[in-house]
């Protein structure tokens, strides 16, 4: 066959497969489809594929750099010769947790999955999920498959231009027969999120150890970015066990208290046309005590709990005390403070607080509020990152229209990089010149626009508080007028206000005994004193799944009975709790190469959860 | 009853640093006005303070600049169960936390607490020339003790050093009858001591072996004030002297010899070695210059044994290294 033929014969095989790709994207990819068509028609050719010495190239147009440099077939075999098995984002802990957001005698996720890891000396070695960095001609990719085997692919190519030319080397459609594909091609930031996200979602048990090779440099950055995906999306930052947690305290209270849980799922008028002033344990509270005291009287103060140290100093009493967190000793530490600063303000907490806590406050005014699951259906629940957007939230939802933030920094002190105020108990300095290689979502410094700076150094951490704030904060109307006064982060929709500029000379002086009892009265009309029918009907569907998931043989027939209620069941405590349970065990079971060991430890992790379960549902139904 | 204005309102909280020390701010609102605070046992007043001190741990907590004050509670009032109270000079209205009940002999740390406060006020020439010959001390510490290389040292020491004393300091009986029964075999020369302040301990030791660095206020203080105890960092074991010499590297002896009273050409005649700059260089000032330390030598032999060795027989340059060295540590 002459060179000219030899050629002809190659371009034929080159379009058949870009035809064979294309038509597969338009089958299943409408998204990728249109994005490659769209790009067809701009007409542009930054780079190209040569056939040069007997081999093709990836050459760059204009500035005529070729990204192979050796026949792509071998280079393919070459990355799977050389390929290390640590080339792999870890989704697990490798090495045993240390006590983390312990609760004593109480189902403690961290200690759950220590379980496993403290049997990870005989782990799988196999290959589950895999994803490319950028694809080149992709001429690698099948010959990976074929090498692993893995069950799904997450391939990414920032260029568009060089993903199309992958699809004239690069089968696809051949790798969609036996593993499910992901394309992340040219994505903007939200949709890659999506994508990464989707893959996640796929066969979540096997979020263990996903393996990844990087196809040039150029494309390392994404390497960290999918790092902090993956590191947000840990199931530990919001366990199963803090909502077993809610659950059980949830009723507790509910049965014990007062004034019980108040209905949060809509909005009220009670703060309505009062100037509300809610305080963070941001440095900028510290600097500014002083005016706070001078002031306090021109604002209903809402502290959240971690302020009321501070407070005490100039015997500061908030007319609301705000309170999420669910661990003992710190919560402890912040009530350990004079009782006048606590004893007559109206307190508004999380279902999910400390037993001894509820014992300290018990005889104040105390509202629970439902916090990540409903325990009453239709009733509203907390949702957010810290006390500062989820406060802030509660407030809107009750009206506050006129609302001022101090404290809500969401940052580090710009100058000390104090984290918070200094009788905070987390209270530390942060060296902000520092910078690390590796992405640590809790101590990672990263600068945001401020609020009253141009910018202001926060950890990763709360750039997600920021984000869920200024989310919230963007769907209300202009009747909301939201001040911050903080020296920290800025937020959408809120205006930035320094402190001295604020007039106060004409306001009135808030009457604050006639504040308590007309919070406390409007509170008293929202809040839920009995069960009624639904709730009863609710728990008594709960108990019926409790039954019918308690027997079980073996795990298998525990999947398929739970899948089963999953697919009949339309909402059920029991069954979203187990599935969070899952989504965070199941990546370390896989892992575990024993399977009877895996089982066994499964099992009786079942069974501690399910009797929890019961053991609450039996109290609640009690009382019915 | 009259409510002082938001403006006048004053303000302050105590912290106590130690039972007998405490620190604290007092200060009026939207003011700069000094404020002074009266310090009263049981109700009579003992001393009046000025909170206008600039105190780091009190400014990282109240974003304050300056308005701080401190205060040691005077040796004379130690022991006595007594309430301290600070009340702010003009108001008389107590700073929060205040009062404070102080603990007496009867609280069970009472020797230790009283003998922590007495490194908070160093009466200089009183410490500088107190030590006994022949002495050894070490602080008690749990931790330490249970480790099996540490407790083989100190019988070794005991072996080798015949007639040195060696004394273990602590203030809790329990854990004299830990260490008697440890170091069963060597009665004679092991001994527990529980001073009542720096002085006592000073009166009572030759070299101070420094094990842990929770005590390293006391390493200090003694480092920089005695003139006859020599500190010994026996924290770290390393195979060869070298090893030391490595981790010595940045030492501030290279960055700032003048203050060592060390030429560059020393520096090189040592071949930078810390090890010898420190002790061969001593020696050959003080004795002969036949000595000479090998580095590539067992660094326990040396650091653990053969620096006691040095400073017990040769009082000269046991003041030698402690005026040229030790002293200048903390200068």
């Amino acid at each position: 066959m002459s060179k000219t033929n030899e050629l002809e014969e190659i371009q034929q095989t080159l379009q058949q497969i870009f035809l064979a790709n294309l038509t597969f994207f338009k089958q299943t990819n409408k998204n990728l489809y249109e994005k490659l068509v769209a790009f067809e028609k701009l007409n542009i050719e930054n780079y190209s594929i040569e056939f040069i010495d007997n081999r093709f190239e990836l050459i760059n147009i204009k500035n005529k750099t070729t990204f192979y440099n050796k026949d792509p077939f071998i280079d393919a075999k070459n990355r799977i010769n050389t390929f290390e098995f640590s080339n792999a984002f870890s989704l697990i802990k490798l090495e045993p947790y240390e006590k983390r957001n312990h609760y004593e005698n109480e189902i403690n996720a961290y200690l759950y999955i220590n379980d496993f890891i403290n049997n990870f000396a005989n782990t799988s070695t196999e290959i589950n999920k895999f994803i490319f960095i950028g694809t080149l001609l992709g001429v690698h990719i099948n010959d990976f498959h074929d090498s692993i085997n893995a069950k799904s692919y997450l391939i990414i190519e920032p260029n568009i231009e060089i993903f199309r030319l992958s699809m004239f080397m690069t089968d696809y459609t051949t790798l969609t027969k036996s593993a499910k594909l992901f394309f992340a091609i040219a994505e903007n930031e939200f949709n890659f999120q999506k994508i990464v996200n989707d893959f996640l979602e796929y066969q979540e048990e096997y979020n263990n150890l996903i393996h990844y090779e990087l196809s040039n440099e150029t494309n390392k950055t994404i390497i960290d970015k999918l790092s902090l995906q993956f590191t947000q999306s840990s199931q530990m930052r919001y366990p199963f066990s803090e909502y077993l947690i809610s659950l059980k305290r949830g009723f507790k209270y509910f049965l014990e208290s007062k004034n019980k849980i108040i209905n949060l799922s809509k909005n009220y008028d009670f703060l309505e046309k009062k100037k509300v002033l809610f305080l963070g344990a941001g440095v900028s509270l510290a600097r500014n005590i002083e005016w706070l005291y001078t002031n306090q009287n021109k604002f209903v103060i809402v502290a959240s709990s971690a302020v009321l140290k501070h407070l005490q100093i100039l015997d500061i009493v908030p007319d609301i005390i705000i309170l999420i967190d669910g661990q003992k000793d710190c919560m402890l530490d912040q009530f350990n403070i004079k009782k006048p600063i606590y004893e007559n303000s109206t307190i508004l907490c999380s279902i999910k607080i400390d037993e001894d806590l509820y014992e300290i406050i018990k005889d104040s005014n105390v509202f629970f509020m439902q916090n990540s699951l409903e325990l009453f259906r239709n009733f509203g629940f907390l949702s957010g990152v810290t006390v500062g957007d989820i406060g802030t939230d509660i407030l809107l939802r009750l009206g506050a229209n006129e609302l001022y933030l101090l404290g809500v920094d969401a940052s580090l002190d710009s100058k000390t990089g104090k984290t918070h105020i200094g009788t905070h108990s987390s209270s530390r300095k942060i060296n902000l010149n520092t910078s690390s290689n590796s992405i640590n979502f809790q101590n990672n410094i990263i600068y945001v626009k401020g609020n009253l700076q141009e910018e202001v150094p926060t950890f990763m951490e709360y750039t997600e508080m920021i984000e869920h704030l200024s989310a919230k904060l963007e769907l209300l109307d202009k009747s909301y007028k939201i001040y911050n006064l903080s020296d920290g982060a800025y937020f959408k929709n809120t205006t930035p206000l320094k402190i001295e500029n604020l007039p106060l000379e004409n306001s009135a002086d808030i009457d604050k005994i006639m504040l308590k009892d007309f919070l406390f009265s409007s509170l008293k009309q929202i809040n839920k004193q009995q069960l009624n029918s639904l709730d009863i009907k609710e728990i008594q569907k709960e108990r019926k799944i409790l039954k019918k998931l308690s027997s079980f043989n073996n795990i298998e027939d525990f999947f398929t009975n739970f899948k089963n209620l999953e697919k009949t069941i339309s909402y059920s405590i029991v069954i979203n709790i187990l599935d969070t349970y899952f989504k965070l065990i199941l990546p370390y079971y896989t892992f575990l190469k024993n399977k009877q060991d895996a089982n066994e430890i499964l099992t009786s992790q079942l069974n501690k959860i399910l009797n929890d379960f019961n053991s609450i549902y039996d109290k609640i139904s009690n009382k019915i | 009853m009259i409510v002082p204005s938001k403006n006048q309102k004053t303000y302050g909280v105590l912290h106590t640093e130690n039972y007998f020390s405490f620190l604290g701010f007092c200060k009026k609102v939207n003011s700069d006005e000094i404020q002074k605070v009266d310090v009263y046992l049981d109700d009579v007043l003992i001393d009046t303070i000025i909170a206008n001190k600039h105190l780091q741990k009190i400014e990282d907590i109240y974003e304050l600049d300056g308005f701080g004050f401190s205060y040691d509670l005077h040796e004379k009032y130690v022991g006595q169960k007594s309430l301290i109270s600070f009340r702010n000079h003009e108001t008389q209205e107590n700073l929060q936390n205040s009062p404070y009940v102080l603990i007496d002999k009867s609280n069970i740390g009472f020797n230790q607490y009283r003998f922590v406060h007495s490194l908070n006020n160093i009466n200089i020439p009183q410490l500088e020339n107190l030590f006994m010959k022949n002495s050894i001390s070490i602080m008690f510490d749990e931790q330490t003790v249970e480790e099996k290389y540490f407790c083989d040292y100190i019988k070794d020491l005991c072996k080798r050093f015949p007639t040195v004393k060696i004394n273990f300091i602590t203030f809790y009986k329990k854990d004299g009858k830990l260490i008697k029964t440890i170091f069963s075999d060597y009665l004679q020369q092991i001994d527990t001591i529980s001073p009542d302040s720096i002085y006592e301990l000073a009166r009572q030791t030759e070299i101070f072996l420094y094990t842990h660095i929770n005590h390293m206020n006391l390493y200090y203080t003694l480092l920089k004030y005695s003139n006859e105890i020599i500190c010994l960092d026996i924290r770290f074991r390393r195979n060869i002297i070298k090893d030391y010499d490595n981790e010595a590297q940045n030492h501030e002896i290279f960055i700032n010899p003048l203050k060592y009273n060390l030429s560059n050409e020393e520096i090189k005649k040592y071949e930078h070695s810390f090890t010898r700059i420190v002790f061969e260089r001593a020696y050959h000032k003080i004795i002969d210059t036949t000595y000479s330390i090998n580095t590539t030598t067992d660094g326990i032999e040396f650091y653990f044994f053969e620096r006691i060795n040095l400073v017990l027989k040769n009082l000269d340059l046991k003041h030698f290294v402690i005026k040229n060295f030790f002293k200048k540590l903390r200068s």
